[in-house]
Formats: structure tokens, C-alpha cells, sequence
């Protein structure tokens, strides 16, 4: 209330001073008045912007922590693969014959193995399935290619490296051999 | 109006990026990758893009298309699932699918682009490029040199005289150098050179190369025909090279690799940063031709280069970064990622175009933390160092001794733990505080720094909204130099600076403890047992001397001992407030609980 009587005040006070100039003082105030909405519009136009731009990139953030999150040891699990890969090669060696040292040895071996993949399979880490089945460039990787007559062309034959999922991520990718 | 993406349409590889906040952010594709194979397949009716192109290209050679970017601008077609495809065709599929990735992520549809292109493209080629674009979907606004968008990236455009750059470019399998003249936003290559057939790629096979030859001399066995054994040897040797970036040596070790006489054999062997510099070093040293060829032929001297950036994943290896500095006399920038540059460059110009690089403000942040002065001389910052401003932050803090009738706000910057070591920028007292006991007045202390940096610290007691502030404009009065000094020196008083922090927290417990116990007994009156009463003062005499003798051990021992009572009392006291069900206090002690521990030091 107070304002709205100080500004009548200074209005009048002008038209008294300047009563011929009237007009021309309005459409000055007028052209002010049309700038400054303008700018005023721009302005709120600008600030909106910045807020969705926040707002959005706070979205994407915070669906990259999820992702990141649900991940979470990717990195570390990869590391791992090759001393798994390491393991299994090992284990290949195996004549099964119990009697000698080697053997022997290995039957530990295979514990250590299979205590190793059931923390896998509880981490939810999974070997991709491969042999006899149509090779799939999601998740898998050919390295070669053979020819057998009594196999569909396009199947798995050999897998050459073991291929994991950890959830639904392939972290690594089956190296194999493909019939052509 | 939506976002223009940048693209770094490569040879090998390709990139996507998008400016968000002002700042080029890389966009990861489908697979969780930042960049992605240029490689195209048919399989059927089905068309792969990427990595998934690039995985099954043994098993569909004749279908599967790389390297494209060789032929742009060319008349030559590619024959692929019985169709003869153009290279624009291509191109358009690799650009279909980056931006696929960038609408995934930005949630909106793409429909604008700044792609990337050799400085040494013809007409055209970037026409070639440009219809690419169109193809794909996509309307590319501008077609702009990769130099150039190197350039962008490392913000040099902003500069204001005429500057000269060099870009060195050595990526999977290309290599480029290129000089370009930049100032006032305008942009010359004065000459390209290059070769573009070598790259990270060709080092990798040295290292490999170099493992089987050994290997054959140890174990007698040829790796080589072993294409399993191959694939190992490939994935390590780019490990090893990785590494050696960072590291002086590193091991290679792939257990049972092959098969001697019917036992395994297994490949153990460590190659040092030397070595495989050895292995390289024609390779690595074959750039610099190109580098003095570009020079000569922009009519320049080396001493003649302003700038010197290196762009493609290959110049981490730190023997190209040192020839680089060695033949150009200079510091080249480098980035985190430099096989990233040319697309966040791209996503710079893109956000030119929009106008979002004209509306960015350039916000300053402040370069020391702001605090005050709390309780035992210790530094509470209420503003960290860094922190983007204009921005405002409060904290509520209250009194250290009973009835204490003002607070000192001594207000402070820098970065050491202990009040007395940072910068006063400040002082001033809240008065009238009404008589409380210790600990239950709510003093709040707020923080407020404008675009200017200059700071207004307002302290307000909660109880009474009675307020002091004060305004504080030196703080930008400090040089780069003090401000580092001041970052350096906080970091080499770490260690004595947190001992003394700790120091004054153990004096501020015992003295706390000692307030609580005299509450205490004062509380319970004649309810105390005289015993304990007269144990608790022997040792709050004890704690006092031991507080005034300064000798922290000895404080935190007496702590101890005066706790073991001082929690006896406090039972009772608990006891004896549950049996009279006093509502008031209860709520007395809920308040207090809201309050910040730190304290004023009675002054």
C-alpha cells in the first residue's frame, strides 16, 4: 500500500514538472518498460534452462551411481577371470589315474577350484553357455573357424575361453570356434 | 531445442560426447563402452554395428566392413550381403548408432550433429561425411578438423593473441600431425603430415613378436601356430604396454600355454619399461619425420609452436610424451583421455551452436576453506575449499560455560585444523546472550558468499533472534602463490596438525566431562552418596591440575578414571529424572541433542 502511494506521488510530481512532455515521457517509460520485460523474459527463460539442466543432470547422476552401484567390483571380478581360466587349465591335466602325486595334487586343485566358481555363481557371475549352440556376437567373440560336415554352419564348436555374465553384463566375452 | 552431439567418426574407433553443464561429457554406448569399434557386419537380415561387428568378423568375413573411413569421398563401394553399399552407407550406420547411444542417454531424440574430420579431408571427403550424417538421421551442423576440436577441448580458442598449435595424433592405427593457426575464434591449418598406418596397434605386435621369439629360445616351442596361444599373448602384450606407462617393469605370466613331451609349459617373463622401448623405438622415433615435414611445410620453426597437444591413446606411452617435449622444446598438454579429446571438442562446438557455451557463466569457487574459531583453537569450516559459489551454508553452535553472556565469531581461512594457523579474516562478538547453562543456547552461524566472493557471517541466537554480521571483502585479496603456499603448507603439517587437533578434542572431552560431572552432583543435591561425591571431586581436582599442567596423557588417563563416576552419577541422575517424570527437562535434552558438539570458548 505504502509503495503504490509513493509511486502516484512521483508520477504526479512528474506531471506537474513536465506536463507537455507527457506523451513522450510515457512511451519512454513505455520502451523502458517493454526492455526490461523483455530481459525479464530472457532471464526467466535462462534460469529455467540451468534448473531442467540440473534437474536432468542430477537424473543421469544419480542413474550412473545405480548402474555403477549394481556393478559394483566389475573391475576386480575381471582380474580374476584369468587366474580362473589358469585353474581350469591345470585341472585339464588330470589323468584321473588317483595313484600318482599329480593326481593327487590336483583332486586339492579341484576343490580350491570349485569352492572358487560357487562364490562366482553366488556373486552372481555366471559362464556364458556356448557349445552347440548358434554363436551369438552378444556374447561371444569368434576366433576361428572350422568345417564339419555334421554340425549346423553357425554353431559353437570349441569354446577356447571361457565367457562370464556378472547379472545381465557380459564381462567378458567366450572366445570360440565356429563351423562354417 | 535439443542437444547437438559431437562425433569423432574414427578409422578404428569412434566417440560420442555431449555437452551437460556446460562441460563435454563422453556418452557410454550399449556395451558400457566410451568408444566403439567403426565397424559394420551383415548377417542375414540383421546389421551389427561396433563391438558386436567387430566379434564376429572371422566367422563373416566378406559381410563385415572396417576401416571405412579410408574410402570417404571415394567412388569405391563395398559389396556386402550381395549389395554394393556406398561408404557414406557405411559411415551412416556407425553415426546411426552413436546416435542411438547419445538418445538413450539424454532420454530425447538426436537430431543434430558436429562430426570430426582429418585436417587433410578433401571437399570431398567432408561432403562425403556430411551425407553420412544426413543418412544417418542426423543434421550435421558443422563439419569441423579434429585438430580443431583438440584445440576446443583444451579451451586454447579462448586465448587472445594469434597462437600457433601442433596436434599430435597417434591413435589405434593412424597417425597425424597437424599445425593450425587459432585466434579471435578463427581457425587455419597452415599443414598436415602423417602416416596412416602406424599406431598402438603395430606396438602391441613388437611386444608379441618379441615374447614368442624368446619363448621359442627358452622352451623350443613356436607359438605362433597356436592361435589360442596367440590370443593370449595379444590381450597381455597390450596389458604389458598399458602398464608400462605407469609402471618401470611388468610381469607377463599365462600358465600352461602350451604343452611340452606331454607336460604343461607355462610362459613367465618380465619386460621392462626399457625393453619395450628397445622393441619401438624405430617406430616411435619414425614420427617425428612427419612432425618436422609439417613444420617445413607450414614454413615453421619449432621454436615457432605455442601450444602442443597430443590426442589418441597411443601418446600415453611416456617415451612419445618425452620425444614429443624433446623435439618441440615445449610441455604438451595431455589429457586423462586422449583418445576422447576430438569428440568432447566436437560436443564443445556443438554447444556453441546451441548458444549453451554463450549462456555458461563462469563460476569461481573459493580457493581456501572458511570457518571459525571453536573450542579449543580448533578450525570448524563451514565452507570447504573448491566449493562453486555464490553459495551459502549455516551451522548452529552453542556456549561453553554456564550463563556465558556473548560469543567471539572468529572467522578464518586456509586450510590447517588449528585456528591460530589460518588467516583471520575477521572478528566479531554476539552479545545479550540471556543466562543459560552451558551448551543450551543456540547460537547460528551462517555463511554467505556472493558472485563477488565476498562473505557476510551472521551469527544469530535462535532463542532471542538477536543477530551480529559481518562483512568480510579482502578474502579475494590473496595471490595464486598464498593460496598455494597455504594449500602446500596444510599439507605438510598433516601429521603434527592432526596430533594437535586431537590434543585439543582430548582437552575439550575432559573438560565436558568435568561440566557434566559438577551438573551432576549438583543436580542430585543431597540424593548423592557422600562417598562417591567426595571421589568425583578427587578427581575432577586431579583432571583440572592435569588440564593445567597441559600433559595429554596424563588428561586422557584422568578422563578415564573420572568417567568411571562421573557414569555412576549420571545413572542416578537418569533415575532419578524417570521417577519424577519430568516433562519439561526431557524436552530440554532432546533440544540440546539437535545442537552441533562444537563449543565457544569462553572469551
Amino acid at each position: 500500500m505504502e509503495k503504490e502511494f509513493v509511486k502516484k506521488e512521483t508520477q504526479e510530481e512528474q506531471n506537474i514538472e513536465l506536463p507537455k512532455k507527457k506523451e513522450k515521457k510515457k512511451n519512454k517509460f513505455e520502451i523502458e518498460n517493454e526492455k526490461l520485460k523483455e530481459e525479464n523474459q530472457i532471464l526467466n527463460e535462462k534460469c529455467l534452462r540451468i534448473s531442467a539442466e540440473l534437474q536432468n543432470v542430477k537424473k543421469r547422476n544419480a542413474e550412473e551411481i545405480s548402474r555403477l552401484l549394481k556393478y559394483d567390483g566389475e573391475t576386480f571380478i575381471k582380474k580374476i577371470l584369468p587366474t580362473i581360466d589358469n585353474f581350469e587349465r591345470a585341472i585339464l591335466l588330470d589323468d584321473a589315474n588317483l595313484e600318482d602325486e599329480v593326481s593327487k595334487f590336483l583332486s586339492g586343485f579341484k576343490m580350491i577350484y570349485s569352492n572358487l566358481k560357487n562364490i562366482l555363481e553366488e556373486s552372481e557371475i555366471k559362464e556364458i553357455p556356448c557349445v552347440g549352440l548358434p554363436f551369438d556376437p552378444n556374447t561371444m567373440e569368434a576366433v576361428l573357424t572350422d568345417h564339419e560336415e555334421n554340425m549346423e554352419k553357425g554353431m559353437v564348436m570349441e569354446v577356447l575361453q571361457k565367457g562370464y555374465t556378472y547379472k545381465e553384463k557380459v564381462i567378458r566375452h567366450a572366445m570360440v570356434k565356429v563351423n562354417d | 531445442m535439443g542437444k547437438i552431439i559431437g562425433i569423432d567418426l574414427g578409422t578404428t574407433n569412434s566417440c560420442v560426447a555431449v555437452l551437460e553443464g556446460g562441460e563435454p561429457k563422453v556418452i557410454v554406448n550399449d556395451e558400457g563402452e566410451r568408444t566403439t569399434p567403426s565397424v559394420v557386419a551383415f548377417k542375414g537380415e540383421e546389421e551389427l554395428v561396433g563391438a558386436r561387428a567387430k566379434r564376429q568378423a572371422v566367422t563373416n568375413v566378406n559381410n563385415t566392413i572396417a576401416s571405412i573411413k579410408r574410402l570417404m569421398g571415394t567412388k569405391e563401394k563395398v559389396t556386402a550381403n550381395d549389395k554394393k553399399w556406398t561408404p557414406e552407407e557405411i559411415s551412416a550406420k556407425i553415426l546411426s548408432k552413436l546416435k542411438k547411444d547419445a538418445e538413450n542417454y539424454l532420454g530425447e531424440d538426436v537430431k543434430e550433429a558436429v562430426i570430426t574430420v582429418p585436417a587433410y579431408f578433401n571437399d570431398a571427403q567432408r561432403q562425403a561425411t556430411k551425407n553420412a550424417g544426413k543418412i544417418a538421421g542426423l543434421d550435421v551442423k558443422r563439419i569441423i578438423n579434429e585438430p580443431t576440436a583438440a584445440a576446443l577441448a583444451y579451451g586454447l580458442d579462448k586465448q587472445e593473441k594469434l597462437q600457433t598449435i601442433l596436434v599430435y595424433d597417434l591413435g589405434g592405427g593412424t597417425f597425424d600431425v597437424s599445425i593450425l593457426e587459432l585466434g579471435d575464434g578463427l581457425f587455419e591449418v597452415k599443414s598436415t603430415a602423417g602416416n596412416n598406418r602406424l599406431g598402438g596397434d603395430d606396438f602391441d605386435q613388437r611386444i608379441i613378436d618379441y615374447l614368442v621369439s624368446e619363448f621359442k629360445k627358452q622352451e623350443g616351442i613356436d607359438l605362433s601356430k597356436d592361435k589360442m596361444a596367440m590370443q593370449r599373448l595379444k590381450d597381455s602384450a597390450e596389458k604389458a604396454k598399458k602398464d608400462l606407462s605407469g609402471m618401470a617393469k611388468t610381469q607377463i605370466s599365462l600358465p600352461f600355454i602350451s604343452q611340452k613331451d606331454g607336460s604343461p609349459v607355462h610362459l613367465e617373463m618380465e619386460l621392462s619399461k626399457a625393453k619395450f622401448e628397445d622393441l619401438c623405438r624405430d617406430l616411435f622415433d619414425s614420427t617425428l619425420e612427419p612432425v618436422r615435414k609439417a613444420l617445413k611445410d607450414a614454413k615453421l620453426k619449432s621454436s615457432d609452436i605455442d601450444e602442443v597437444i597430443l590426442v589418441g591413446g597411443s601418446t600415453r606411452i611416456p617415451y612419445i610424451q618425452e620425444l614429443v617435449k624433446k623435439e618441440l622444446g615445449k610441455e604438451p598438454h595431455k589429457g586423462v583421455n586422449p583418445d576422447e579429446v576430438v569428440a568432447m571438442g566436437a560436443a564443445i562446438q556443438g554447444g556453441v551452436l546451441t548458444g549453451e557455451v554463450d549462456d555458461l557463466v563462469l563460476l569461481d569457487v573459493t580457493p581456501l576453506s572458511l570457518g571459525i574459531e571453536t573450542l579449543g583453537g580448533v578450525m570448524t569450516v563451514l565452507i570447504p575449499r573448491n566449493t562453486t559459489i555464490p553459495t551459502s551454508k549455516s551451522q548452529v553452535f552453542s556456549t561453553a560455560a554456564d550463563n556465558q553472556p556473548a560469543v567471539d565469531i572468529h572467522v578464518l581461512q586456509g586450510e590447517r585444523p588449528m585456528a591460530q594457523d589460518n588467516k583471520t579474516l575477521g572478528n566479531f562478538q554476539l552479545m545479550d546472550i540471556p543466562p543459560a547453562p552451558r551448551g543450551i543456547p543456540q547460537i547460528e552461524v551462517k555463511f554467505d558468499i556472493d558472485a563477488n566472493g565476498i562473505v557476510h557471517v551472521t551469527a544469530k541466537d535462535l532463542g532471542t533472534n538477536k543477530e551480529q554480521t559481518i562483512t568480510i571483502t579482502s578474502n579475494t585479496s590473496l595471490s595464486d602463490e598464498e593460496i598455494d603456499k597455504m594449500v602446500k603448507e596444510a599439507e605438510q603439517n598433516k601429521e603434527a596438525d592432526e596430533k594437535r587437533k586431537e590434543q585439543a578434542n582430548v582437552k575439550n572431552d575432559a573438560d565436558s566431562l568435568i561440566f557434566a560431572t559438577e551438573k551432576a552432583i549438583k543436580d542430585l543435591g543431597d540424593k548423592v552418596d557422600e562417598k562417591d561425591k567426595k571421589e568425583a571431586e578427587e578427581k575432577m581436582k586431579d583432571l583440572k591440575e592435569s588440564l593445567e599442567k597441559d600433559d595429554i596423557e596424563d588428561i586422557k588417563k584422568k578422563t578415564e578414571s573420572l568417567n568411571e563416576i562421573a557414569m555412576k552419577l549420571a545413572t542416578k541422575v537418569y533415575e532419578q529424572a524417570a521417577k519424577e517424570q519430568k516433562p519439561e527437562e526431557n524436552a530440554q535434552t532432546e533440544k540440546k541433542d539437535d545442537v552441533e558438539e562444537a563449543n565457544y570458548e569462553e572469551k
